[in-house]
């Protein structure tokens, strides 16, 4: 597997999706996606801007942005970069912690 | 306001001239009088907001399925009245009292390069159907801000918009209050509260759409200042930078008019668990294999009474018509063409129907969204998505509706290698044929032979597998797209939909397979009956002992008789157009164990398998209508001799069929929907000679190496 930090990256919290632990809150972004697959997350509600909880870590990823579950595969949610929120730094950090 | 130019695929404006009322001129949709087109109402809305369940309630058994023109996808229309219930007909109700309702499919953005949003695009445009006079947005209440930016792609279109917000009874259990008034005046279009489950907010729904198509459309209905002058989704310079205005505008629309509890926002934990069971790589399973056993196990169980209650249904009509109908070319042509084609399709109609029924239910509980992900780890490996799994699935009942369903498949490439490889689903078709030979194989020894049949299933599930393996590494190279999936809330299932998704698949299956398979049998029929052959001489003799015996030994008459006609019958399908090519043609088949009389019957089967053991009782039994189950039929089959008297079922011989049948392509209504759907003969072509290549080599296999091991 990749390393968990890109070099270039200057947000020390960026890791890949499959590393984050079940019940922690991210935001995600478009690296390592390609436009169809970030078209349909977009559609779906996982946007740059959108707190997103990890509803269950591992094959399948299941995440969770507001009332809506969406399932990813693993190998999916291994080229899915995302940075952690610290509990409490959102509303919707707040509410889902 | 800043109204649009052009029309989203860039046509003339919607300002340009258009005779029918409403579509670019200042009156009303419906004008007084009610003359003229019907009017067209179209359904658009996220996956899982119960856009099914509201068309359903709002046309009920008057829906039918039909195509997108000029595509395969599929559209479903139906009828409704929008008139006020129990009030008196305005003048211009005449066009409301029939209203054609368009269900256009599911989708999350008019903005993806998939096919559904190139379809409901195509058809809010004009370009692919007549543009509808008004569209009804679905909207997840408990899901606002996502399904608002369906809204925001969909008002600029102009098209005179009710947005109806369902799901409010899940909303409010999740704590969330929706302010519909301010809600309508930040959409600017009617907002209805329904529960379209129950069927709640429907009158209130058809009376916003009554004032929203007899109003005056000019102006054109508005477009929220925010949205003015965006490109259509997924076009124009910037489709980011307008994906991201739309997002900014559900999102503060959604603020401003939906207050909901902090604590239900992760939505409740005992669904959380369910997930982590279902998706499990081994409780998953576990649960999805006692589920599929539950489901065969209901749908054998069920299916098979209505079953036999058509078999015995089309056996009386067809006794009634001989008896009506003198005896001659016109009663056999209908009595064992027409009326034994149409038993030959109908007798399928129950395992269809209950499977659809099952798979509905399933769908609806939100189980086999989940269940998808389960098949995706095991798809994988063999090139195939886990939205292949349905379509497999429903292979099972018939491979028609399974190639259908493959057209949500978004990938090309999945979606070919899962039409190619659905015919090795064991369909019901199959099931006398492995019932027959699983009998004659293990005539005393019902548990291997329930073994050898559960077998069946297994083999073309495995061959399937290994078949998408080989195409997705040879012809159908690529990378496969990750299967991305909502996973829908769980709810309990609607009956009614269910029901309703029972009665459409069945009619879907009687349409396309139905005249082929009846044509077929017809031909068949033919081919077996022409040229006439008078009956040999030994028969001939055989009648006259029965006449000389009739007085004296009634049964020995009857045994002799019965004896005559088989003689008869085999005369008669030898010197038949089918006996001949049989006879012609068995050299070929000769190495896997086949007479003439096998091979007839798998030349036969060849356009529909299902008529293996019509021919089988026809050459051996002399009955094209007995019932091989029955224990006397079965022993006449297992004891019949070939010309040089060796059995003509013998225990390779058996085996070798059976593998034949599990594999090979032995369909004419598949191989024409492949043809459809891949809008290509090459890839029917290549179906059918891949299976039927497999199922030879399998057989061969098969025959020779339990014949070398002494098992003729």
């Amino acid at each position: 597997m990749s390393s968990s930090t890109l070099d270039s990256v200057d947000k020390p919290s960026a890791c890949l999706l499959c590393e984050v632990p079940c019940g922690d809150c991210v935001r995600i972004d478009s690296r390592g996606l390609d436009p169809g697959e970030w078209a349909l997350l977009r559609a779906l509600g996982l946007s740059e801007r959108a707190t997103v909880r990890i509803a269950k870590a591992g094959d399948p990823c299941i995440l969770q942005v507001r009332s809506t579950r969406i399932g990813v595969p693993a190998a999916l949610a291994q080229r899915i970069w995302a940075r952690q929120v610290k509990a409490g730094s959102t509303p919707a950090a707040r509410a889902m912690a | 306001m800043i109204l649009p130019t052009s029309q989203p695929d860039g046509t003339a404006s919607p300002d340009a001239a258009d005779a029918r009322p409403g579509k670019g001129g200042a009156g009303p949709v419906v004008s007084s009088g009610g003359g003229g087109a019907p009017i067209r109402l179209a359904l658009v809305g996220n996956p899982n907001t119960g856009k099914t369940s509201l068309f359903n309630h709002l046309c009920g058994l008057s829906a039918k399925t039909a195509n997108f023109p000029g595509t395969t996808a599929s559209l479903r229309r139906g009828r409704s009245s929008l008139l006020e219930a129990g009030g008196e007909p305005a003048a211009e109700s005449g066009a409301l009292s029939s209203v054609e309702v368009l269900d256009l499919p599911g989708l999350y953005s008019l903005g993806l390069d998939l096919p559904e949003a190139r379809l409901v695009r195509s058809a809010l445009d004009g370009s692919a159907v007549e543009t509808p006079d008004a569209v009804v947005v679905v909207v997840d209440a408990a899901n606002l801000p996502r399904n608002l930016r369906l809204v925001a792609e969909v008002l600029p279109y102009r098209l005179p918009t009710v947005v109806a917000l369902n799901m409010m009874d899940l909303a409010t259990r999740q704590g969330i209050h929706i302010d519909v008034n301010l809600l309508v005046e930040e959409l600017g279009c009617p907002v209805v509260p329904i529960m379209a489950r129950r069927g709640t907010g429907l009158e209130e729904l058809r009376d916003a759409l009554r004032r929203t198509l007899t109003a005056p459309l000019s102006p054109r209905p508005s477009v929220p200042e925010a949205l003015a002058g965006l490109p259509p989704a997924g076009r124009g310079a910037a489709p980011e930078a307008a994906m991201d205005i739309r997002e900014d505008w559900a999102e503060e629309v959604a603020d401003r008019t939906a207050v909901s509890l902090p604590d239900d926002l992760d939505g409740p934990s005992w669904a959380e668990r369910l997930d982590h069971l279902f998706t499990h790589p081994v409780w998953g399973l576990g649960v999805f294999g006692l589920v599929m056993t539950g489901l065969f196990w209901t749908l054998f169980q069920f299916a098979t009474v209505p079953m036999d209650l058509i078999e015995a249904s089309f056996g009386v009509l067809g006794g009634w018509v001989a008896q009506v109908v003198p005896e001659g070319p016109l009663q056999d042509f209908l009595v064992e063409g027409v009326v034994g084609g149409v038993a030959g399709t109908v007798v399928f109609l129950p395992q269809i129907c209950l499977l659809f029924f099952l798979i509905s239910l399933l769908e609806d509980t939100g189980y086999l969204a989940r269940a998808a992900f389960v098949m995706d780890r095991l798809l994988r490996r063999f090139g195939l998505p886990g939205h292949a799994f349905v379509p497999l699935l429903s292979s099972h009942a018939c491979a028609l509706p399974g190639i259908l369903s493959a057209r949500l498949i978004p990938d090309r490439h999945d979606r070919l290698a899962t039409i190619l490889v659905a015919p090795f689903m064991s369909c019901s078709a199959r099931l006398p044929v492995y019932v027959l030979l699983t009998g004659l194989l293990f005539a005393d020894k019902p548990l291997w032979a329930g073994i050898a049949f559960a077998g069946c299933y297994v083999l073309g599930a495995l061959v399937a597998l290994a078949s998408a393996a080989i195409f997705r590494k040879t012809l159908l190279k690529g990378p496969s797209r990750p299967m991305i999936l909502e996973l829908p809330t769980y709810k309990w299932p609607s009956l009614r939909t269910a029901l309703i998704e029972a009665k459409d698949q069945g009619l879907s299956f009687l349409r396309k397979a139905g005249t082929v398979i009846l044509g077929i049998c017809m031909a068949m029929w033919w081919l077996s009956a022409y040229p006439e052959t008078p009956p040999p001489p030994e028969a001939q003799t055989l009648r006259a002992d029965a006449a000389a015996v009739r007085g004296a030994d009634p049964a020995r008459a009857e045994e002799l008789e019965a004896y005559a006609d088989l003689l008869s019958e085999r005369s008669s399908e030898a010197g038949s157009f089918a006996g001949r090519i049989g006879r012609s043609i068995q050299p070929v088949f000769a190495p896997l164990g086949y007479d003439w009389q096998l091979t007839v019957g798998v030349l036969t089967s060849f356009a529909a398998r299902e008529v293996f053991v019509s021919t089988m009782a026809v050459l051996l039994v002399g009955d094209s209508e007995a019932d091989i189950e029955e224990t006397g039929v079965l022993s006449q089959i297992r004891s019949a001799r070939r010309d040089d008297g060796r059995p003509v079922f013998s225990f390779a011989t058996s085996a070798s069929l059976l593998i034949f049948f599990v594999l090979a392509m032995q369909c004419l209504p598949t191989l024409a929907l492949t043809l459809r759907e891949t809008g290509s003969w090459k890839w029917a072509a290549l179906q059918l000679g891949y299976m039927t290549g497999v199922a030879y080599l399998a057989a061969f296999l098969v025959y020779q190496g339990l014949h070398l091991a002494g098992f003729s």
